[in-house]
């Protein structure tokens, strides 16, 4: 299990090489001067501003060279300075994650619950009615855009309702319409997989000795069915993860809550490139993140995937 | 849907029949997206229309042009005296006798960018903020123009225009109990010029390179002397951009100052500040020294004012009707969706600033001619165009560069004779007469070239371009438009590779702001070809010693600026804010922005 273990962690290293290139080069593509970009936002500046902070960029140096200095300022936590409120972006960014944590753990964990209900329930009624209702709720789930279903559930429940605040309410009680606007996406795309996959693993043979031996079927589900049916699932909450991480930037932004995406997109209006890099780097490298440990759950899932790849 | 073969069916599993299964199969269409929508259908809330109040502004400084706020105006704004710019009504109506309590909330798209330090600070609605924690030397009477005392109990001005001497209240105390004195007067200006501050709104207000140096006569007296005159810097001293802070705390928080405090003399005191979420003040209730333009004096009324960051405008006016946040700036669009709810009152305030134009590229064919640009004007109905949903009806027709409300008496009937009517037929005639035959296509063509306009603008303000589109093509024109974010517009603007552009700024300073776009080395002249004459009256506005002087040179340039027809002077615009009814005595300032020291929670 070490051994597997390892072996994911030494193969995110390259991944998280290419995510530190492609956010470094995030700069460079902007067209036009990006240093006079962040200027203009800002108010405007003299030629030897523009100058200094070319110069406090590093924008002045070869390209190779100012790569291999961006990553060894990663490496050591620097991710530079925002240039609106001179704060260390890496304090910002810490200082930002929980409330976005928060809200994408509340988003996974309905996501989670949703998809699990309704993909079981559609995979042991197969062909019936609660199967129907399963996929109208995935067609639903897929097709609606979060930031659209997001103004729809405050005008129903804060404004029509008055059932939830939108700000200024107790922390529990502001969540549960932005997780929702946020989960409701992925639950729908964790149920068809729920289903799918429970299909496949319920006409095992033996399932079918199980049930012949008298097992009930809720035993047969649980014990037998669905830990086999899980692996694809887990593969597919853990990229989840990643989306609804990336998703914070419109929920934050709907809802008016405090985050990393908040910070993101007002960085990205204001030209605040260090921010912007910053913030785009630290939610890359936390869904590598996640993707490893969702590799090493594998592992400890199915003891088969570490016998065959350790 | 056949049952698999392979399974063995689920004895707890249901048969269902067909007319079951739509049945349920539609009750089961109440998903929780579907529920949201049912659940905000039905009969609206109630049945009265809202009280709509037309609230004060005057010029006042602040913002960059454009849907966006963000970059700076500059200089000086309406004098003191006869003849300043002045609008009605410097608080909305109140009912009842006022009461201490309570706290209030505002909702801003974004109360502070950056930072609550003002000398550094570029971003409007942040100085709006500051000025509750800060006071200012002076305050601008919105209704009459004046410029009142407020730390300042008067002033002298040199005949030459070069001194002002202020004799400061003593009763005033910074939160930190330290003293507020000339020292501290002159401390804030001098960090607000000195080298190694960023450059920034108040170094401009302060008067930018026009600005010497600022003494401290006596504990109570201090004197700002320029090298050139600077007949706006009075009023932009009710600027809470130019508040005067605690010199010891600014010391003692050095780079944090602005963030984790902020300390002044004001009727509120700082208690935190959020980025992007929220900055919560609270009463000082010392506070004896208010603005001689106030309703009252003493403490203000308002336990706690808090200022909240709901950038998306569907959630901040949500927001205001659920009663979460007690007053928010709203968007034309919004007016109609608050008609029918008697919670919530609208408030309409004047924005200072310029006009909101359709500027055109004299530079460049087809707008180099000045007939074509002519033509462009009568094919605009203006009234109409205020009429349509992307301005609900709000604003006034435009006539000259700067707005009526920013004018001494609200008066440009001198300018009238410049303005050019709605008149498509004559449209038509002058483009006939210029070569611009129309085709079959229904667009005009002149020497193969089609009469064509690429607009350049930010993508919020489409809404408020499609229609000008429309306009056009009744005449022969066509309009190509292209969109982007502030720094593609802004881009696009400073290289003239634009034909037309809808432009306007912000801001409590009308010779800068008419020296900002039609003076030839102003940062944004890129429309007109340099014309000496219009230099020379924007440099006897913008270098008067009086305010007289400054408008009869304002008015010189604005009425040439006017014949060589830049583009087209669209629409006076309008701040909209909407108010709880329990939300009484809310005061505006120049700038357009609330100043919540009179109001109270009825």
């Amino acid at each position: 299990m070490l051994r597997y273990a390892s072996k994911r962690i030494v193969l995110a290293i390259p991944v998280f090489l290419g995510v530190v290139l492609l956010t470094f080069l995030m700069l460079h593509l902007v067209p036009g001067d990006p240093v006079k970009a962040m200027f203009i936002q800002n108010g405007g500046a003299t030629q030897s501003e523009i100058d200094q902070l070319r110069h406090q960029l590093g924008l002045d140096k070869p390209l190779p060279v100012q790569f291999w200095d961006y990553l060894i300022n990663v490496l050591h936590g620097n991710l530079g300075t925002s240039i609106r409120t001179n704060e260390g972006v890496g304090a910002m960014l810490l200082h930002n994650f929980p409330p976005t944590l928060q809200l994408t753990l509340a988003g996974m964990g309905l996501a989670i619950v949703l998809g699990f209900g309704f993909g079981i329930l559609a995979a042991v009624n197969r062909g019936r009615w609660l199967d129907s209702v399963s996929l109208i709720f995935t067609l639903s789930g897929v097709s609606i855009p979060s930031f659209w279903l997001g103004l729809l559930l405050i005008y129903a429940f804060s404004v029509r309702l008055r059932w939830i605040p939108i700000v200024g309410g107790p922390g529990w009680e502001e969540l549960i319409l932005p997780a929702l606007a946020l989960g409701l996406q992925a639950s729908a795309i964790i149920a068809r997989l729920v289903r799918s996959s429970l299909l496949e693993v319920l006409s095992e043979q033996y399932v079918t000795t199980a049930r012949a031996k008298g097992v009930a079927n809720r035993h047969v589900l649980v014990r037998h069915a669905l830990r086999n049916a899980l692996l694809p699932v887990i593969t597919i909450i853990g990229l989840q993860f990643g989306g609804l991480l990336s998703g914070t930037v419109i929920i934050e932004t709907v809802f008016a809550r405090q985050g990393i995406g908040r910070i993101l997109v007002d960085a990205l209006q204001a030209r605040d490139f260090p921010t912007a890099q910053g913030a785009v780097l630290f939610i890359a490298v936390v869904y590598v993140f996640v993707n490893l440990l969702v590799d090493i759950l594998y592992g400890v899932i199915d003891p088969r995937i570490t016998a065959a790849t350790g | 849907m056949d049952p698999d073969p392979n399974v063995t069916p689920d004895p707890l599993a249901t048969s269902m029949s067909r007319r079951r299964l739509l049945r349920l199969a539609v009750g089961s269409s109440a998903m929780i997206p579907l529920a949201a929508l049912l659940a905000a259908c039905g009969g609206s809330s109630s049945p009265t229309t809202p009280t709509t109040s037309t609230g004060s502004t005057g010029a006042s400084t602040s913002t960059t042009s454009g849907s966006t706020g963000g970059a700076t105006t500059t200089s000086a704004a309406t004098p003191a005296g006869a003849g300043s710019a002045a609008t009605p009504a410097a608080t909305t109506a109140s009912s009842g006798t006022a009461k201490p309590g309570g706290t209030l909330t505002m909702a801003y798209a974004q109360s502070v960018a950056d930072t609550l330090n003002q000398h550094i600070s570029n971003f409007t609605v942040s100085r709006m903020v500051a000025r509750h924690v800060l006071d200012c030397l002076v305050s601008v009477d919105t209704t009459s123009g004046q410029v009142k005392p407020w730390l300042a109990s008067k002033w002298d001005i040199s005949a030459d225009g070069l001194q002002y001497t202020f004799t400061l209240r003593t009763e005033p105390k910074f939160h930190d109990g330290t003293a507020f004195n000339a020292a501290a007067v002159k401390a804030n200006f001098d960090y607000t010029v000195a080298p190694n501050t960023k450059r920034a709104w108040a170094y401009g207000a302060l008067g930018g390179d026009k600005y010497d140096h600022t003494e401290a006569v006596d504990d109570q007296t201090v004197r700002v002397v320029f090298k050139k005159p600077d007949v706006g810097f009075l009023s932009l001293l009710s600027d809470g951009g130019l508040g005067i802070d605690s010199p010891t705390a600014m010391q003692k928080l050095g780079d944090q100052y602005g963030q984790k405090g902020l300390v002044g003399t004001g009727a509120f005191k700082f208690v935190e500040m959020v980025l992007n979420d929220h900055v919560t003040l609270q009463r000082n209730p010392d506070y004896n020294w208010g603005p001689s333009t106030a309703k009252h004096q003493g403490a203000a009324y308002l336990d706690q004012l808090i200022f909240r960051d709901i950038t998306e405008n569907a959630t901040r006016a949500a927001a205001l009707q659920n009663g979460n946040v007690q007053m928010a700036r709203l968007v034309n669009s919004q007016v109609a969706q608050f008609k029918g709810v008697n919670t919530i009152r609208i408030i309409q305030i004047p924005k200072a600033g310029t006009t909101r134009m359709y500027l055109m590229n004299s530079a460049k064919s087809p707008s180099d001619d000045i007939n074509v640009r002519k033509a462009m004007n009568m094919a605009v109905d203006k009234k109409t165009l205020i009429g349509l949903p992307a301005w609900a009806g709000i604003g006034n027709p435009g006539i000259a560069p700067l707005p009526s409300n920013m004018v001494p008496n609200h008066d440009l009937s001198s300018l009238k004779q410049y303005d050019i009517a709605y008149d498509p037929t004559q449209a038509g005639q002058l483009l006939d007469q210029a070569g611009w035959k129309m085709g079959s296509d229904g667009i005009r063509t002149k020497n193969g070239a089609q009469l064509a306009f690429d607009f350049v603008c930010q993508t919020a303000d489409i809404p408020q371009v499609e229609p000008l589109g429309g306009m056009l093509s009744k005449v022969g024109a066509k309009l190509n438009i292209k969109s982007g974010d502030f720094n593609f517009w802004i881009n696009n603007t400073l290289k003239r590779t634009f034909d037309m552009t809808l432009m306007s700024d912000s801001g409590y300073n009308p010779s800068g702001l008419v020296e900002e776009f039609f003076y030839s080395k102003g940062p944004y002249a890129d429309y007109l070809t340099a014309n000496p004459e219009i230099d020379t009256a924007v440099e006897a506005a913008v270098n008067a010693p009086t305010t007289d002087e400054m408008w009869k040179n304002l008015f010189t340039a604005m009425g040439l600026i006017m014949q060589q027809v830049p583009g087209v002077m669209a629409w006076e615009d309008m701040y909209i804010d909407g108010a709880s009814t329990k939300v009484q005595d809310v005061g505006y300032n120049e700038d357009g922005f609330a100043f919540f020291y009179d109001t109270w929670l009825g």
